[in-house]
Order: structure tokens, then sequence, then C-alpha cells
């Protein structure tokens, strides 16, 4: 603190400096003049008075030095110095900058991109007043409670304020002629309040509203063309209309992280839905104190609503909406964080190889310089101030590459912005430049300038006098040598960069072409979304259900149809209960995907049933409750004893008798292995929000797969058309099951996608670099080869001789690369669909093939340079 | 016969610019008049070596300093203490206290 003032006083000094000169020499002449007149009044004469008083003094032009000894700012003004020397000297060749630049900007750019998405992503910071008194808990273990047990929480007053959000909702938007499923943000009537969001224009929900509703910029923009008197007016949702009293702003981010970015907020309706807990802490609150308050309220809650299986007073837990412990509220972050944690591996790697790259130019353009130095340090320069010039020269490098790869950064991420998510929630990357991204994009530059700063400061460490003179081989050879280490490791990371690239690359050939167990091919999916208000209960759906199977199936084209309550690899439930079976007195607790599943589900789906019968008509509401286990769940359950018939007793007493069994196929994801799985009739038990997802089977001509050959689109079209006649406020969505599985692809298409991309970028690179050193290399050989052409050496022996050596380089980078990369590739499995080893021989097979096709080429264009030289200009070169 | 010239203990001329200042303002003669007077001619400092001490008890917020008029109605530069020096020169006079009275203890025992 101290310091920095001092270096405030000096460079307000510095601004001043020429006045600053004046008044010393007023003050020193003031002094010479007020002794002279002093020792004049006390008799002396006046020229041995100015003897006196100057003697007195001492040399003036020493003090004047010494004063302004005082207020120099030491190394900062060596930095400017060394600074504009290299900016003068760079201007001077144009290239060499250009080149440098630019592989540093292409690894800056992609670095910086992935450190944007995952602080967007995982670093979230709300858009809230004071989000740092802002916090979650979740009660009983659970992450929503119902609104009205929230409402006896307020009650209780563990703090300020507490309010309710639920995030993954959905309402129906009428627009016209057509009705939309959008996403929303359900919260209680003081969330705005409480939270302090921000808005662009008009206000926030208020406590009592219930037919209001706030705009995400998106929306606004996209849907309603960004219409600024949107104020006032009502938007159809859920077949009500609501009033928009207010837009959020371009940069809104909710208190929920992952990048979730709602098109609304819809209030919150009176004693129905479950919502997250949010409360406002009071200023300087620890969490233990937060928890030991609301543990209080959570009490209390229990001893007055015991009896609905939950405990409340059990499992509190406590989040920040901020920072990194806020990580813990919403769950699926594990995975996540490994995936950024690689992708930010593999960016250094890349970054790595691009500094190579500079590092080699650097060292190739002393060799030109090399002279100019050793005349300096003949000059008595002190060595130090040589490596300071190296280091002013790497740091000018990685600013300028800093800058552009910011602008490399802005770029990427509009890119990346446009990209849909196929998550079944609203997500968007809004990646703003901000305090943490200029914070890092400056420690990546310093990074840099070291990284590459010390090979040149190195070689030049070694460079001597005489030899600086004498242009002498030896150093030329350590200036070589060092170069080649340089390419041997960008060369090496390269393989490694390839070698998960490609790996992703195979991982994604597999999970398109993985078995999943149904029918992709053959079957649309028509996801209806019925409103609770027309369809209050399990009956009134399952009347809609029934009529709309009987037209679907009467429509041309269409095979069978059959409903389900959501189509597997879009979503996933799955859930963990108690089971007893007649072989089993204590009831086993197994994890199981659960579906409830229309008549001729698995006749539609193309899954076979291995024993006994599928679900029909006769399965319904009144008749005995019966169930389909998948194989795996069946041989977990009874083993090898034929499970037809044999009871199953639930946790709430209900015993399903087991009808059939299925064929295994994949629920969740495409990677999963073993999952257990238990189907129970779509019309039994009916619940009153039973969701309705249709699928129908449309056969090809031959029965096989018609994919694109227009059936479908006319399907499509038939259910769309039949579906909206039936009910206008129902969100309908129909689309080919193929096309729907982008969410089971996605992270298979993302990682390759991205690692892909990185390995390419890190291959341009290191192929770069190759290519420059080979280059330079020959230039420094053309006398030889020279000599050798005019003693008759053939083209083919010239091409040989410099391929030589980029093959010892290339094969020494590759070989190191590929040990590595064989270890390193290990804890990528949890990343890969199972059967594909992390060592995949075809992935590997690649990546050699690649870099030595790529090594020939960046050899190519030096060698035929080799191959142009005239014997006779080049021995008289010198 | 010349005076003894005692070399000037290290941060001893930053002390006595202190305590010259300590009653208020004073322009660099003032302050070197001042130092000669308290140390009764026995401390002789090249009087130029004051200015560039002025300088570094600048850098160091110690002082600060203003243009005025001098008592013979000239253009003088007057410095002062800030909170600062008045802190550094209390912490200054009980170390040097301090130290002189240790050498005082070491004479009388040796």
């Amino acid at each position: 603190m101290r310091s920095a003032l001092e270096w405030w006083r000096k460079l307000r000094h510095l601004a001043a400096s020429r006045a600053n000169e004046r008044e010393m020499e007023e003050e020193i002449r003031f002094h010479l003049e007020s002794r002279v007149a002093e020792l004049e009044a006390d008799g002396i004469p006046p020229r041995e008075a100015q003897r006196l008083a100057r003697r007195e003094f001492g040399g003036t032009m020493r003090v004047r030095e010494e004063a302004r000894e005082a207020w120099r700012l030491g190394w900062l003004a060596d930095l400017a110095t060394d600074l504009r020397h290299a900016a003068r000297s760079f201007a001077k060749s144009p290239g060499f900058v250009t080149v440098a630049v630019l592989s540093l900007a292409l690894g800056i750019g992609a670095n910086t991109a992935i450190f944007s998405i995952a602080t967007t992503f995982l670093f979230n910071r709300p858009s809230a007043r004071d989000a740092s008194t802002l916090a979650r808990f979740r009660v009983g273990g659970a992450s929503h409670l119902p609104v009205n047990y929230l409402e006896f929480l307020r009650t209780q007053k563990p703090f300020e304020d507490l309010a309710g959000v639920a995030e993954e909702r959905w309402v129906n938007w009428t627009h016209g002629a057509e009705t939309r499923r959008t996403s929303a943000f359900v919260v209680s009537g003081n969330f705005f309040d409480m939270v302090g969001v921000p808005l662009a224009m008009g206000r926030g929900l208020r406590p009592g509203e219930d037919n209001t509703v706030v705009l995400g910029h998106f929306f606004w923009q996209a849907q309603l063309n960004g219409n600024p008197d949107i104020l006032g007016r009502s938007l159809v949702l859920d077949a009500k209309p609501y009033t928009v009293v207010g837009v959020l702003p371009r940069d809104h981010r909710t208190v929920s992280g992952f990048g979730l970015s709602p098109n609304l907020y819809v209030p919150a309706e009176r004693d129905k839905g479950m919502l997250a807990v949010i409360v406002r802490l009071p200023q300087g609150m620890t969490g233990a104190e937060a928890m030991e308050r609301m543990g209080t309220a959570a009490r209390e809650l229990q001893r007055v609503h015991p009896g609905d299986g939950h405990n409340w007073a059990e499992n509190l837990r406590y989040f920040p909406v901020e920072g990194l412990e806020s990580f813990g509220a919403l769950g699926p972050g594990q995975p996540l964080l490994m995936f950024f944690g690689l992708l930010w591996a593999v960016v250094l790697l890349v970054l790595l190889i691009a500094c190579a790259n500079v590092s080699g130019l650097l060292l190739a353009r002393m060799a030109s310089r090399r002279q100019e130095i050793a005349v300096q340090l003949s000059l008595g320069a002190p060595r130090n101030r040589i490596l300071r010039q190296c280091f002013a020269e790497s740091l000018l490098l990685a600013a300028l590459g800093t800058a552009a790869g910011l602008g490399l950064n802005r770029l990427l991420i509009a890119l990346i912005a446009r990209i849909e998510i196929p998550v079944p929630l609203s997500v968007r990357l809004v990646a703003d430049v901000d305090d943490r991204l200029a914070l890092y994009a400056c420690a990546i530059a310093l990074l840099c300038s070291v990284a590459v700063g010390v090979a040149p400061a190195l070689h030049a460490l070694r460079e001597s006098v005489l030899s600086g003179l004498k242009q002498s081989e030896r150093t030329a050879s350590s200036r070589q040598r060092l170069r080649r280490v340089l390419v041997v490791g960008q060369m090496a990371v390269c393989t490694v960069l390839l070698a998960t690239g490609f790996l992703f690359l195979r991982n994604l050939q597999e999970s398109a072409a993985m078995d999943v167990g149904f029918d992709t091919g053959n079957t649309v999916w028509a996801s209806v979304r019925l409103l609770d208000s027309r369809y209050p209960n399990g009956e009134s759906r399952a009347a809609f259900a029934r009529e709309i199977l009987d037209q679907m199936q009467r429509l041309p084209g269409v095979e069978s149809a059959t409903v389900a309550n959501w189509i597997p690899l879009t979503d996933g439930r799955s859930r963990r209960t108690p089971i007893r079976t007649a072989f089993t007195p204590e009831p086993v607790s197994p994890r199981f995907t659960w579906m409830h599943v229309g008549p001729r589900y698995f006749e539609t789906l193309g899954i076979a049933i291995r024993q006994g019968r599928e679900f029909s008509e006769f399965d319904r509401e009144g008749s005995s409750l019966v169930v389909i286990l998948n194989e795996r769940m069946a041989k977990h359950l009874f083993g090898e004893v034929d499970p037809i018939g044999q009871p199953l007793r639930m946790r709430d007493e209900t015993v399903l008798t087991v009808v059939g069994v299925a064929a295994n196929s994949k629920y969740g994801m495409i990677g999963e292995t073993g999952e257990m799985a238990m189907y129970e009739p779509w019309f039994q038990k009916l619940d009153e929000g039973r969701a309705t997802e249709f699928v129908v089977r449309v056969p090809g001509p031959d029965g096989s797969s018609n994919r694109g050959n227009g059936t479908h689109a006319a399907v499509v079209e038939g259910l769309r058309t039949l579906l909206l006649r039936r009910d206008s406020s129902a969100a309908v969505e129909v689309k080919p099951i193929s096309q729907a599985l982008g969410l089971a692809l996605f992270p298979s298409r993302a990682g390759a996608a991205l690692l892909g991309g990185f390995g390419a970028l890190g291959l341009l690179l290191a192929a770069v670099g190759l290519g420059g050193m080979i280059a330079y290399s020959v230039q420094g050989r053309t006398k030889e080869i020279g000599l050798r052409m005019a003693m008759g050496a053939s083209p083919g022996a010239i091409f040989r001789l410099v391929a030589r050596e980029a093959s010892w380089i290339a094969g020494i980078g590759l070989a190191v690369g590929l040990t590595v990369a064989f270890f390193a590739v290990q804890p990528l499995t949890a990343f890969l669909v199972p059967g594909l080893a992390p060592t995949d021989p075809l992935a590997f097979g690649s990546v050699v093939a690649v870099l030595v096709t790529v090594s020939l080429l960046a050899t190519f264009a030096p060698a035929r340079r080799a191959l142009g030289v005239a014997p006779l200009q080049a021995l008289r070169e010198e | 016969m010349t005076p003894s010239n005692p070399e000037l203990l290290p941060g001893t001329l930053y002390l006595l610019v202190l305590r010259s200042l300590s009653q208020g303002p004073l322009h660099g003669y003032a302050i070197a008049k001042r130092i000669k007077q308290a140390s009764a001619d026995v401390l002789q400092i090249e009087e130029g070596s004051l200015y560039p001490a002025l300088n570094r008890m600048l850098v160091k917020g110690w002082l600060k300093a203003e243009w005025g008029i001098s008592e013979n109605n000239r253009r003088a530069r007057f410095y002062s203490l800030t909170a600062d020096g008045k802190a550094q020169l209390e912490q200054e006079t009980a170390a040097f206290d301090r130290m002189v009275d240790a050498i005082r203890l070491v004479l009388r025992t040796a």
C-alpha cells in the first residue's frame, strides 16, 4: 500500500517533470542568495560571500542529480524503453510479427473462449442486488417444496425474507393460431423484490399478482420482434391472458446458474406446484448460523405437517447462489466439471504449441541479430540488459497476441451462442467480457511471454562476444538444437491432442451407430402438453389419449400408435424404491428406469417381448395391476425363476403382477450399461398430471427404415393437424424420433466437435512450427546443398537430405507423444461409450497417419526451395 | 583546530528535518540554518545534500511542499509535515532516544 502511494506520487511528479526542474533551480538560487545576503550583512565583501556560500552548499549539479534520483521510477522506466525498442525492431519485420501474433491469437482465443464458457455455466454471477447474501436451501433433502410449505416456512421468519423459484417449467403460449411450449421460471410474488432483479424495461412481478409476466430479452427480441410498446400488452399463456409488466436485460443471469435462460417469469399459482427455497441472509451471517435458523423453521414444518412421508427436519443443506460453493446446488455438476477440466487442459496444450512456434521464430530472428547483440555485449552492456530486451520482445508479442486472441474470443463466443443446445431446458450462452476474463487474459499473456521468452533468453545467455562477432557455427548449431527440441515438443503435444480428438470422433461414430434397442428409423414422436385447467385429472387425460390414439391409428401410413409419459433418450426418469417378491422376505431397493406406457408400446417402438405379453386396452383403471420388466430387472429380481405371474409388493403395499419381460434397451443415455427398467400401464394408477407423449410407427414400403423418403413428412403433418384440431390450447410438437435424439447424442457431438477442433488447431500450429524450422534449416544449408548439386547429387538425394531431418524430428515427437498419450487418455474412459477403449487402435492409427502426412506436407515447401537452389549462386553467396 | 566532524548516523538527517519542521512550515534555507543552530555547529553537513533528502521525504509522503513568500519578500518553497511525517517523527525520536541510551549505557559500563 505504502509503496503504491509512492509510485503514485512519482508518476504525478513525472507528469510535471519540466516544472520540477525549474522549481529545483529556483529553490537552489533562493538558498544561495539568502546565504549571500546574510554573509554580506555580517560585513563580508560580496565576492567573498558568494564564494563562501557556494562552498558551503556543495556542487549544485550533483545536488540536482541526486534530487532527481529520488523521483526515478526504476524498472518501469527501463521497461518502457525496452518496449519502445522492441516495437521499433518489430516494425521492421511485419511478416514475423504477423505469424507470431496469429499463432498466439489462435491459442489464446481458444483458451479464453473455453474460460468464458466455463465461467458462464459453472461460476454463475446472478443478476441480483448483493448476490453474496442470497442463498438456497435444500429442505428435507428435497430441492423443491410444495408452495404452501414454502409459505409456512416464510411465516416462520427465519430470515429477512424467503422466496421460491422453479426452474424447469413450461407453459403453453398461444400466438395467433399456434400454441407452443415455452420455458418459464415460476416464482413466488416476492421473488423480484427480494432478489432485486434488474430490469431493462417496466417492473418485476409483485406479491399477490397471478396474471402478470416478465419477458426474457431473447424471447422479446425473437418472438415479439423487440416491440418497444410491449408493456401492458397481454400474452395468452396456458389459455389465460397475462399482462406484460417488464422485460429483462440482455445479460440477465438467473439465480440458478448453468446458463439457464428462461423465456418468461410467471407468478406461482397459489397452493399448486413445487418451488425451490431462496433466502436473503442478513449482512455478514455465516452459513452455519443460517443453517441453524433454517433448521428451526424446518423442524417446525415437520411438527405441523408430519404425515407425508418426508422428514422435513432432516437433510437440510445450504448453498450460496454465488461462487464455488453454489456448485452443489443443482446436482449435475460433476461430469460437466470434469469435461471443462479436460477442455481446459486441451486448450492449454494448444497454447503451448503456439508459444513454441513463437519461441522458434524468435530464435531464428536472433540469428540475424547475432552481431548486433555481440556488439552490445562488447560495448559493455550487462547481460541482464540483453535478457531484459528478450523479455520485452516476448511481452510485447504476448500482449499483441492476447489482444487479437480476445477479438477471436468474441467471434467464437458469438458463433457458439448461436448453437441450440438440445437439452430439455432453455439454456443460453451469454458470455460478456468481464473482470474475470480480463484477469485471466492478463495471466495468460504473462504466462505466454515467459513461455515464449525462455528459449531465446537461454540462448542469449550462451552467446559470447567473440563467437557472435566471428559468426561461428557453434552458436548457430546451439540455436538450431534448441529449435529442434521445441519442434519435437510441439509434435509430441500435438500427438496427444490428436489422440484425444480422434478418440472423441471415434466416440461420436460409435454412439451414432450404437443400437439403442428400439426403432428410431420408423417412428414419429408427437409431444402434447395439455393444460391442467382443461384436463384436471387422470380420467380426463385418459379419455383424451384414448380418442387421439384411435384417430392416429386410422391415419394413412400409420401402422400402430401408442402413448407414454416420456420417450427414451429424450429425457430420463429413474427411481429407487423397496420391492418385495415371493423370494425376498427383505425388500430389495434397486435403482431402475420407470415409465408408464400404453398398449402396443413395444410393438410400436420395435422392442421385443421375450416372455409373456405386452400391455393391451384391458390394462386400465379398475383391472388388476400389472407390470412389465426389462430382462435385466427380471433377472435381478427373480434370477432363473420364470417371472411371469410373480407378484411385486411395492412400498405402498400395492401388488403388481409381472405379465411380460421386454428386451433391454437404452433409456436415459446412449453410454449407459446395465440399466434396469420397469414399465407400468399408462392407463393404470392415473395421476393428475400424466404426460401425453404419443409415438406412431410408420413402416417403409418394404418394412425397412425409410428415413427421408417423404412418408414421414406426410405423417408428421397429419398428426399435427389432428392434434391441433382436437385442442388448440395444447402445445404440440411432432418430429421423427431420430431427430429427437439430439439430446442423447449431444455429449458425443459436442465432445467430437470441440476436441476434434482443438486437435486440428494444434496440428495446424505444429505444422507451421515444423515447416518453419525446416525452411530455416534449408536456408542455413544453402551452401552445402549447392555444393552437393554441383557435385552431381540427384534431386531425389537432395529431397531425402531435407526430409531426413524432418522425419527424425517428427518421428521422435510422435514416439514421445504416443507414449504420453497412451497414459494421458486413460481417464477419458468416463466420457466414452462402452466398448470403446481409450487406447482405441483405430484412433491411434489415425493419429500416426495424419501426423506423418502433415509432416511430409510441411517439409514439402522448404524441400522444393532446396531443389531450386542454383549451385553457382549458392556457392557465391558468402 | 577545526571542530571534529562526526559522520551523520544513518537516517539522522531525516530526523533533523522532521524535528525542525515540527514547529511549522519552513523553506529549505531556513531548515538548513535551523539544523546548524540546533546542533551548535557541531554537525557539519553540506547544505546542498539537504535537498535530495527533502525530495526523498516528499516521495515517502512525510512532507508536503508549497510555494509561498519568504520573510524577505521572495518566492520560496515551504515544507511542512504531513500526518505520516508527524508519526514518523515520533517513531524516530523514540528509536533515537533508545539508541542513545544504549550507547551511554555501553560507555558507562565499559
